[in-house]
Order: structure tokens, then C-alpha cells, then sequence
């Protein structure tokens, strides 16, 4: 059994990309076969945080176009195993994306036998991001502690639950979890970002959890090694939380409270 | 010097602009050209909400007249304006009246499309058509109905039973959250959402509008000029509130009221915020 998972926001820069990566990659670590797309024609950004950049021969837009065959297209990824991607055309824009197309692709994916199918979504709510979360099964959608992130992904809400193929069919609606990325506690408490409660309450989706504000993460994307592989890292134990909590395991929330120091920190710190 | 140059400024401008604009006009159907009986009918109809009438432009429809009595316009304009509308035109006219209706001052107007002498009236005991409830997205914000469609909407004087049932099967329920962008509309009826409307999203409803959670979107009630519409919420943070047309925005919703659950009615004009 496929799941379509689209990783989408409204809003850029929340981190998306680097969601998808890191949540592609630990379902992959876990065992199951995954693979990521990125639907950002145009800007691709993906294989970069990925670092397959390299090995970019074909992309999704030929696939879809049938200048490629999908396996030609696949990149596999060196470092986990069962972890695939598929890069996005940095020549064509999203005009060159139609629903049938994709559906095409997507169904390939399936009959090869892609436990995850990772859709990670471009910004903004035109095209791109409609084709991304078009034929998905679940949704995750990644929201910054700040207004203007939280009301664009209130609207994607409304989009995924109208502009789908699950919302067209009138079936069993897009599953919906939230995802809340560069959480930084102290500010929270000095008032100047807002808190899990406040985005919950607006929200109203399950959470799966906070991706605490790291330079970890930019330092792992210009490696072009996703953060999750480096465990030393709190980002990595947050991702690995949320991947676990993705796949239906509870775990308990971590970094959303300001770490008090502990004793040996204090000695060691 | 300088009130000069600026009177010289006021003069470069024009004087005024022409524009066209659709406004909702209360039609006056007749059935008879008996002008006492009609004072007397409409006088008993206004006296529940005299307001709501006072000083509004109506359009004299003479379709449905019989032709063997003349109908005197300028007896009817009179007993109009006693009761505190404002005739503006005449509908339907043809042959004499118009130069009649033209002779008491009234415009001309065009309503109904297809309907004219001889279109035979519905029978008293035709039940209205249902009317569509629908989610759709109209214009942003609701835009009053062209005069053509509205005068279709107005009630015959029909017995009242046909009018209650109309209105009871009338109102579009909402169990999901209405998010930013999207626009619910329910039309001819009350809205009933039981889910947060967040920021950024509209409900609007021909009819009353309520929201069992907290409202932090636009809300508009008597969407097509329901005077006594009212807009009820769980937690009042609106963007924006308005009834039958007139609306006020976030920073001019009393603060006290902010998060609290609220009912919103216009009455004398102006605003009223009532707890709930």
C-alpha cells in the first residue's frame, strides 16, 4: 500500500524542502522504500539538500513530458538505503505540469512498489503547489510561529480539503498534520513568537510536533546531507520524533519548553 | 493668494462624474388601482418595522394591474409619501401611463424581465420555487441584487403560510472550518457554522449569521438588505462585520466586546453589540 504524503505550507521559507528531506530520509531509515519528488519546477531545490545535485540527468517535467523513462529519472540515494528522489526541471516552469501527467507518474511510483511517495510542494497556492497536493493521501503542512505562516497554511488547509482528488471524489478526506518549524522556546516566552497553543488554536489540526530554529539546519543543507543524520543535533532528535509520530508511534513532545541546564551541563557545559 | 490658486484648482476639476450603479429597489406590485385600499394594506405591512421602510425609493409595478379602472398617480405618489417612501418610478407601464407616470415626475424603469400585461400570475396557492442553497463563491463582498432579480424576490401578497414555510427549511449548516480564502454564501437563507471562521475567510448569508466558535474572519448578514439581520458569535474577533450593507472593521468593533460571544444588529442606523 502507496501513501501520497505532500509537504506544503502557502508560505516560502518555512521549510518545506528541508522537511521533506529529513522526513523522506527517516522513513527510509526505517525500512520503508521512499521516495521524495520535488514539484518546484523551476527553483529546484531538493536534490541540493539532498546532495544528488550531481547526479541529475533527467527530471520530473521529462518524465512527464515522455522525453524519459521514470527509472532513468529516479536518483538513488548513496547515503540511505531504500531512499529515492526525483529532481524537479530547473529549465521549465510549473505550466508544464498537468494533472494527468502526474497522475501518471504517481501510479508508476505506486506499481513499483514505493511504500512513501513524498511530494514536496513549491510555495505559494498556483499551480505547482495544486499538482503537489493533487493526489495525496496525507498532508503535512509546515507553519512558522508567526501570523502571516499560520494564515497562509489556514488557507492551504481549505485548499486541501476542496482541491484535491480525495475532496472531489467526496471520499475520506486528506489526513492533516501540523508541523511547526523554527520554534525557538525563549522567544515564545519573551511574547515575540507566537506558542504551540496559539497555532493549535487557529489551526485546529493534529500536531506532530516542533523542529526547534537550528543553524544546525543550514549547515546541513549546504552539505547537502539532511540534518536527520546527524543525531547529535536536537533538530535531528525532533525530526526523528516526528517521523516516528508520522508512522503512528506517541512520542512525547520535546523543545517546545526552554531547556533548563542540568547539572553536569552546568559543570561541562 | 493661496485660497486663490486653490480656487482656481477646485474650478480645473470637473464639476462631476457620471456612473452607473445597481441599487436595491423595494417594488410595489399592484393588484388593484383602488389607491385607498392600497394606503390602507401598506400602512398595516410597514407598522412592524417602520424603519425599515422609512425613506425608501420604490418603483410602482402596474403588470399586474386589471385594465378597466384607471389607476391615479398622482393620488398614489401622495399616499406614498404619507407613508414615508420615496416614489421613484413606474415599471411596466405602457401606452398612457408612461405619459401619465412621466407627468407625476416618475421615471420609467425596467424590471422583470418577461413579464408585462397579460403574464398570467402564479396562482395563490403556487408554492414558491425552493430556493437554491448553495455554497458558492459570489462577488467578495455581496453586492446588492440587480433591480430586476430583486423585484422577482419580492413577496406577493400571498397568505403568510407560504412565506413561513419558505423561510423554515432555509438555513445552510457548516460543520468544517471555514479557512482564509474561502467564501460560504448561503443564499436566501441563514448560515449556521459550528467550526471556527478563521482570518481571511467570509460567510455571508441573505439572512442571519451564526458562528459557534470563534468568528475571525469577515461576516455579513442580510446580504441582500435584511434590515434586522443579525450576525451571533462565540468569540467576536472579527475582521470585519456587517449587516444588510453597512459594516464596521476590527478597530472600530468595541474592545470590550473583543473574544466574547456577541450579537451584532444594526438598529436606528447604527451599530449595537449585545453579550450573549
Amino acid at each position: 500500500m502507496s501513501k501520497i504524503v505532500v509537504i506544503t505550507s502557502g508560505k516560502g521559507g518555512v521549510g518545506k524542502t528541508t522537511t521533506s528531506a529529513n522526513i523522506a530520509t527517516g522513513i527510509a531509515l526505517l525500512g520503508h522504500k521512499t521516495i521524495a519528488i520535488d514539484f518546484d519546477v523551476g527553483l529546484r531545490n531538493l536534490d541540493l539538500v539532498m546532495g544528488c545535485e550531481r547526479r541529475v540527468v533527467y527530471d520530473l517535467i521529462n518524465v512527464i513530458k515522455g522525453e524519459a523513462k521514470l527509472q532513468q529519472a529516479i536518483i538513488r540515494d548513496k547515503r540511505v538505503e531504500n531512499l529515492y528522489m526525483l529532481p524537479a526541471s530547473q529549465t521549465r516552469d510549473k505550466d508544464a505540469l498537468d494533472p494527468e501527467g502526474v497522475g501518471r507518474v504517481l501510479e508508476q511510483l505506486k506499481e513499483m512498489g514505493f511504500d512513501y511517495i513524498i511530494c514536496d510542494s513549491p510555495a505559494g497556492i498556483e499551480r505547482g503547489a495544486q499538482m503537489a497536493m493533487y493526489f495525496a493521501d496525507e498532508a503535512i503542512v509546515v507553519t512558522n510561529p508567526e501570523v502571516s505562516s499560520v494564515r497562509d497554511s489556514d488557507r492551504v488547509l481549505g485548499l486541501l480539503n476542496a482541491k484535491t482528488s480525495r475532496a472531489e471524489a467526496g471520499g475520506e478526506p486528506i489526513k492533516t498534520h501540523l508541523l511547526l518549524t523554527r520554534y525557538s522556546p525563549a522567544e515564545v516566552e519573551r511574547g515575540e513568537m507566537l506558542s504551540v497553543g496559539d497555532v493549535l488554536e487557529l489551526l485546529g489540526i493534529p500536531f506532530l510536533g516542533v523542529i526547534p530554529e537550528s543553524k544546525a539546519v543550514i549547515q546541513a543543507s549546504n552539505k547537502g546531507a539532511p540534518v536527520i543524520l546527524d543525531e547529535m543535533t536536537d533538530v535531528s532528535q525532533a525530526y526523528i520524533d516526528v517521523v516516528y509520530r508520522f508512522l503512528g508511534q506517541e512520542r512525547p513532545h520535546r523543545f517546545i519548553e526552554i531547556e533548563k541546564r542540568g547539572f553536569l551541563k552546568r559543570i561541562f557545559g | 493668494m493661496e485660497a486663490t490658486s486653490e480656487a482656481r484648482l477646485v474650478e480645473q476639476m470637473p464639476a462631476f462624474d457620471i456612473k452607473g450603479t445597481i441599487t436595491p429597489v423595494t417594488v410595489l406590485r399592484l393588484y388593484t388601482t383602488d389607491v385607498e385600499r392600497i394606503e390602507r394594506e401598506l400602512r398595516a405591512r410597514i407598522a412592524p418595522a417602520p424603519q425599515m421602510f422609512a425613506n425608501a425609493p420604490i418603483v410602482i409595478d402596474v403588470a399586474d394591474l386589471p385594465g378597466e379602472v384607471e389607476l391615479s398617480l398622482p393620488s398614489l405618489v401622495a399616499r406614498l409619501r404619507s407613508c414615508k417612501l420615496v416614489p421613484v418610478g413606474v415599471a411596466n407601464a405602457s401606452g398612457d401611463e408612461i405619459v401619465r407616470a412621466v407627468e407625476a415626475g416618475l421615471a420609467i424603469v425596467q424590471i422583470g424581465i418577461g413579464r408585462g400585461r397579460g403574464v398570467e400570475r402564479p396562482g395563490v396557492n403556487a408554492r414558491p420555487e425552493p430556493a437554491p442553497v448553495h455554497v458558492a463563491a459570489p462577488a467578495p463582498v455581496a453586492a446588492p441584487m440587480p433591480v430586476a432579480k430583486r423585484a422577482r424576490e419580492e413577496k406577493r401578497p400571498d397568505p403568510k403560510a407560504a412565506d413561513a414555510e419558505q423561510q423554515h427549511t432555509l438555513t445552510l449548516t457548516v460543520k468544517q472550518p471555514v479557512r482564509g480564502g474561502q467564501v460560504i454564501y448561503a443564499q436566501r437563507a441563514d448560515l449556521v457554522v459550528l467550526a471556527p471562521v478563521n482570518a481571511g475567510a467570509q460567510v455571508i448569508a441573505d439572512g442571519h449569521v451564526h458562528v459557534y466558535g470563534p468568528l475571525r474572519g469577515r461576516a455579513l448578514a442580510g446580504a441582500q438588505g435584511m434590515a434586522d439581520a443579525r450576525v451571533f458569535c462565540q468569540s467576536l474577533e472579527a475582521e470585519l462585520v456587517s449587516v444588510a450593507g453597512q459594516y464596521l472593521l476590527a478597530d472600530e468593533i468595541p474592545a470590550d466586546r473583543r473574544g466574547r460571544p456577541t450579537q451584532i444588529f444594526v438598529e436606528n442606523g447604527s451599530f449595537h453589540f449585545l453579550p450573549l
